[in-house]
């Protein structure tokens, strides 16, 4: 995947990063977190904008600042670090509607391939994990990243 | 390296600013935590991730 992304910074555990969304809007202040939850080695993904001046966060901001791809590369690619940095750990996402959850869809479906080479991709469904497929909508992610030493 | 090299590489060259560190204990996305945890109590993890196609 040879998309372009933007710069990162992050606190020294790698689980919360900060990145500059820079298009026709402006400069956008976007924060990612990656939370503990009650399953030990489950974090819960999320990101949102953050206001330059109030410093609050929001994850169901609209930027439209032209970089949706870019955004999501970025996301993706502070997946990769934290799974490097906090291996067999397993990472949730879903969207903060069904809107942008189907859009991580779309972004999960095009790069598939690729993203099958790193990580195991399950979708929720019917109240159950499943292997991500194509055309299926699925209520969330999670995705585990492939190493040579994982067992249940 | 360049801009065309570093985005070819998959993890990202991260700089680290531990003034972030101040988001880590604070309950950000909670409501999305809270569901997480409300789903996951239930669902748990893949039965069997080797099962999976892209094993």
């Amino acid at each position: 995947m040879k998309l372009e992304r933007y710069e990162l910074k992050a606190e020294d555990s790698l689980m919360v990063f900060e990145f500059v969304s820079d298009g026709p809007k402006g400069r956008i202040l976007k924060l990612v977190k990656f939370s503990e939850t009650n399953l030990k080695d489950l974090y819960n993904l999320a990101f949102g904008d953050k206001d330059m001046n109030s410093g609050e966060l929001n994850d169901l901001s609209i930027s439209n600042n032209g970089d949706s791809e870019k955004v999501l590369a970025t996301v993706v690619s502070t997946v990769y670090a934290f799974t490097d940095y906090h291996l067999n750990s397993f990472v949730y996402a879903t969207g903060s509607t069904k809107a942008r959850t189907r859009l991580y869809r779309m972004g999960i479906t095009k790069y598939l391939k690729d993203v099958t080479k790193d990580f195991y991709i399950y979708g929720l469904r019917n109240d159950e994990w499943e292997s991500f497929e194509k055309e299926i909508e699925y209520d969330a992610f999670l995705a585990k990243r492939k190493n040579l030493n994982f067992t249940i | 390296m360049n801009i065309n090299e570093l985005n070819k590489r998959k993890t990202p060259i991260v700089v680290i600013d531990n003034s972030l560190k101040k988001y880590k204990d604070l309950p950000l996305f909670q409501e999305k935590v809270d569901k997480a945890n409300e789903m996951l109590r239930t669902v748990g993890l893949p039965k069997d991730k080797k099962k999976g196609h892209h094993a």
